[in-house]
């Protein structure tokens, strides 16, 4: 098998994925072959293993089933015994939270509660008043030149009493005009860029911590 | 070697050697196996996964009449391998007062 058939044969085994997702990985194989040199290829194919388990890798992955990291659910079921998980001192493992910490947790947030809803609350408000204060901008600028161009387009052929002011004014309109339509592209081209990798960014950090506080949880009170 | 790398492990050391500049597939794959034994096909899911996360993110870039890909690491992927490096500094000083009994906190 050469580079090629082989490559052949790893799009084929990950022909359920999404398009996006075959050309991105077949994009890395291609370059890893090419990266590693003609006269590599054989030792690549070898160090690999076959296409369909570097496919298998990868729709494992794409699936999600590999994601709760499964060295931790072989560390938790090696250390059961009659189906009971032990602790990290050896002892069984309490199931739940322990009744004086559930109590603690109770009274703290009874007394900071209010306090910090009310923190909270408007630490979030703030932040929402910021991203539409600058999305009112991004939109606003824009959008004032392109309908002030057009304003004074308008306005120019109520001066046809006066030729020359008319074609001045139908001129300076069309200018700012153009400019708004330039701006608008430019504040369309740049959401295109920049929203999503925003948003992605903005989950991973939203995420970021509550994964911290699940795997505590996971790992008993 | 008798410890195996896990997968928290090994996006850890991704993101480190990504960190130091843009780099490809190929490269990565060498520069890792110079410190760990995995497997070449683990690799590409990683930096999938990490891609998907937002911490890492491509560009291609022209090499010897061809467009390579190439890897760098993002703020995300910084405060990311921030977080793992103060883990794996408290992970090692246990397990070294157990070895060396002491000789770190």
């Amino acid at each position: 098998m050469n580079a090629y058939e082989y490559l052949q044969a790893l799009r084929a085994a990950l022909a359920v994925l999404p398009d996006d997702e075959i050309d991105s990985a077949m994009r890395y194989y291609e370059d890893y072959f090419l990266d590693a040199g003609d006269e590599n290829a054989a030792q690549v194919i070898e160090q690999l293993g076959p296409p369909e388990q570097v496919a298998e890798a990868i729709l494992r992955d794409y699936t999600g089933v590999a994601r709760r990291r499964p060295e931790r659910f072989e560390e938790e079921k090696a250390q059961t015994v009659d189906g009971v998980p032990l602790g990290r001192d050896g002892k069984p493992r309490k199931k739940g939270i322990n009744p004086w910490m559930l109590a603690c947790i109770v009274l703290l947030a009874l007394i900071f509660g209010p306090v910090a809803i009310t923190v909270i609350g408007a630490i979030i408000l703030a932040v929402v008043g910021l991203v539409i204060g600058i999305a009112a901008c991004v939109v606003a600028v824009p959008a004032a030149t392109l309908i002030g161009g057009g304003a004074l387009v308008l306005f120019s052929f109520l001066l046809w009493a006066t030729p020359a002011s008319a074609l001045a004014t139908l001129g300076a309109g069309l200018a700012v005009g153009a400019v708004g339509l330039l701006l608008v592209l430019l504040v369309i081209k740049l959401c295109i860029l920049f929203v999503p990798p925003i948003i992605r960014g903005l989950v991973a950090l939203v995420r970021w911590p509550i994964e911290k506080i699940r795997n505590c949880l996971n790992r008993g009170a | 070697m008798s410890f195996p790398i896990s997968a928290a492990l090994l996006d850890a050391i991704v993101l480190s050697v990504v960190s130091r500049e843009g780099t490809y597939g190929y490269k990565i794959t060498q520069d890792i196996r110079k410190v760990c034994d995995v497997s070449d096909s683990t690799l590409y899911p990683v930096l999938r996964r990490l891609l998907k996360a937002g911490a890492l993110e491509t560009y291609d870039q022209a090499v010897d009449g061809r467009m390579r890909r190439y890897y760098k690491i993002t703020p995300i992927g910084r405060m990311q391998l921030m977080q793992y490096l103060s883990d794996w500094a408290d992970y090692r000083d246990k397990i070294e007062s157990v070895f060396f009994g002491g000789s770190s906190k």
